[in-house]
């Protein structure tokens, strides 16, 4: 374990504790990039140099910056909750985690299977994964591809407010406010 | 670089490339033609385009039945993902029927599509051997579901319910996925046929033990095993009651499937024995205390529901217990299980439509909303009667036969093995009795209130419910029709 892990990790867990913790959507928001960067940070560490950069410019670059956009155009900053939140009793949630964790930890350091496998560093150049997910992957890349568009629709649709039923509903109301010309 | 044979891989994913197709069709017609249609025609039009499309999937498959192996596993299409397939199919086209009569929704034609989309994942995830485009697929499939959840814009219990079956399902995808890659990482290979060849031996490592209950954590959340399913009962009572029988049914049954496949494929030879008192690590003891879980938490907690689509979460939940029997049969109870799971949807379909259409005319779905309900609508009754009883598992309806055959193939294979688990399970059917004629008892025993308005019934969803209570019917009475050509090779 070298201090270079143990920074970044650091900076991921944090990242995302503090991305569900804190109050205010744009902090988390922030505080979410800051852990998406320290696992790009993590993939960088460990050889794999395009999943590195990729999730620097897509996660770090793009969609942060994309989700910053949605909660300034939607909802503003202001935008804290109020009262206390809703889930009190952590401690369990938190004991019950810890004991997951260490159970995965003592099966990990107890298994016989990894050791071999930590010493081989996979070389993959980006042509290579080129070829990789037109041929073999293809079925995989374009199931994404579906995956997106389902996600795209779906986020449209959660997302709106019903235009033709509210104003179905209103429109004697509004009639009544617009100046007739 | 590797050859490879784009025609093939369309030749065998031909279905599912019409059915998205049919998708992408449905919304461009909504968006272009459709737009200026009154409602009520829009969404007739837009059903029963969708109905059309799934019904040329299983048209297609019928006239080429192509069979073959993508790629080493990518996508595997053999007779009895044939088969399975085709059940999603019926089943998303009875949901969109189902749907005739229903106003929660304005968008029909993103209703539509995303709910061919979901059969689409679902497909991918039946044919599939690879871990990669299981997971993908099933990702697919969920994340439509979670939108059809919270399609009801007006009612904030059906955004709730959404919001909790996402957070539940996005967690154990986590889990899923941290034990497909543990997975990875022990056998090298994401073809489930060379991982179980990787893996071998009856030596279960700690690290393939975990990788085994996460994904057991993944995939019991979709089939709604206790404990992962906290989220159904919400789902299930507030989610637009198609939505809900959706998830109820084909996702259920192309969960199920993908479940056996990657026990039974990827971790053959780990099963371990689940012996009273004798047992060896494995998933089939794993799986036993699931199934022992959800048979009790299920059977016991539905008694005391006052909602009908509660109650059916919590039967739901029992029902998963009683498939992950035929689970535990290995390959040969795989014909049982989708026999049970197939009319199993079909029942629960047709309890949702019957329950949706009490909701529009009395305006809930509790129980005493069923209140004379045989004199009303003697129909609608006669054929929650059919659903309920083959639910509790009375002959002749199909519920009976598919737990008869479960129950016999996980004793088969096991060398009774696994006795004191069915003599649980059939001891909780016997409980699930009584909440299901609780239900029958409000529909024909009890008096329904009076100064209710007369309302016609839409007929395409009674159609529906009718279509399905044939189906329970006959394959009930002849279930040989269906398990013939599932345990055919």
């Amino acid at each position: 374990m070298t201090a270079d892990f143990l920074i970044l990790s650091l900076l991921t867990l944090v990242g995302a504790v503090a991305a569900v913790s804190l109050r205010n959507l744009v902090h988390c928001a922030l505080a979410l990039a800051a852990a998406l960067a320290g696992l790009a940070g993590l993939y960088l560490h460990l050889q794999a140099q395009f999943v590195g950069f990729a999730q620097l410019l897509v996660y770090v670059g793009a969609v942060a910056i994309l989700i910053v956009f949605a909660i300034l155009l939607t909802r503003g900053s202001d935008s804290e909750p109020d009262g206390p939140p809703a889930t009190r009793g952590w401690v369990p949630g938190a004991g019950l985690a810890a004991a997951a964790a260490g159970l995965v930890v003592a099966a990990i350091l107890s298994s016989r299977a990894l050791a071999p496998s930590l010493q081989s560093s996979p070389e993959a150049p980006v042509r290579a994964i080129g070829e990789q997910l037109m041929t073999r992957y293809v079925l995989a890349l374009e199931l994404i591809g579906i995956l997106l568009t389902a996600a795209l629709i779906g986020a449209v649709i959660i997302a709106m407010t019903l235009p033709s039923r509210r104003s179905a509903e209103h429109k004697p109301q509004s009639r009544t406010s617009i100046p007739d010309l | 670089m590797i050859p490879v044979n784009y025609l093939d891989l369309l030749r065998l994913a031909a279905p599912e490339t019409v059915v998205l197709a049919g998708a992408l069709v449905v919304l461009g017609v909504d968006l272009l033609a459709l737009r200026e249609v009154e409602t009520g025609l829009r969404r007739l039009l837009l059903l029963i385009l969708g109905a059309v499309t799934c019904g040329a999937a299983i048209a297609w498959m019928a006239a080429f039945p192509n069979l073959g192996n993508f790629m080493q596993g990518m996508l595997v299409v053999t007779p009895l993902t044939q088969w399975v397939k085709g059940g999603v199919l019926a089943l998303a086209i009875l949901t969109l029927l189902l749907s005739g009569g229903a106003s929660f929704t304005n968008h029909w034609g993103e209703y539509v599509a995303l709910l061919l989309l979901s059969a689409v994942g679902l497909m991918f995830l039946v044919s599939s051997e690879s871990l990669l485009v299981i997971f993908i697929a099933l990702e697919l499939a969920s994340l439509s579901l979670y939108i059809l959840a919270a399609f009801h814009h007006d009612a904030p219990e059906s955004a709730e319910a959404a919001l909790k079956y996402f957070l539940f399902g996005s967690v154990s995808a986590g889990f899923m996925l941290f034990g497909l890659s543990l997975l990875y990482g022990l056998s090298g290979s994401i073809d489930l046929r060379e991982i179980a060849a990787a893996l071998g031996g009856p030596f279960l490592d700690p690290l393939l033990a975990v990788a085994m209950v996460t994904v057991a954590v993944g995939l019991g959340f979709k089939i709604a095993a206790a404990p992962f399913h906290l989220w159904a009962p919400d789902v299930y009572q507030a989610a637009p009651p198609p939505s809900a029988a959706f998830i109820a049914s084909a996702s259920k049954l192309a969960s199920f499937f993908v479940l056996a496949k990657v026990l039974s494929v990827g971790m053959g030879g780990l099963e371990g024995r689940a012996v009273f008192g004798d047992y060896l690590p494995g998933w089939v003891p794993l799986l036993a205390a699931l199934a022992a879980a959800s048979l009790l938490w299920g059977n016991l907690a539905a008694i005391v529901q006052t909602n009908v689509r509660r109650l059916i979460a919590y039967s739901a939940i029992a029902h998963a217990g009683y498939m992950l029997l035929g689970i535990m049969g290995g390959k040969a109870g795989l014909p049982a299980l989708v026999y049970y799971a197939m009319t199993y949807g079909f029942t629960t379909l047709g309890a949702f439509g019957v329950a949706s259409l009490v909701r529009d005319r009395v305006g809930g779905d509790n129980l005493s909303d069923f209140a004379g309900l045989s004199r009303r609508e003697p129909w609608m009754a006669f054929c929650m009667l059919v659903f309920m009883l083959s639910l509790a598992g009375i002959p002749p309806l199909a519920g009976f036969f598919g737990k008869f055959y479960l129950f016999a193939a996980a004793l088969k294979t096991s060398s009774l093995d696994l006795l004191w688990l069915v003599i649980l399970a059939i001891g909780m059917s016997a409980v699930s009795l009584y909440y299901y004629l609780q239900v029958l008892k409000q529909i024909y025993v009890v008096p329904p209130p009076s100064g209710l308005a007369a309302a016609p019934i839409p007929s395409l969803p009674k159609t529906v419910i009718i279509l399905a209570a044939l189906t329970v019917i006959v394959l009930g009475c002849a279930p040989n029709l269906l398990l013939r050509v599932l345990a055919a090779p």
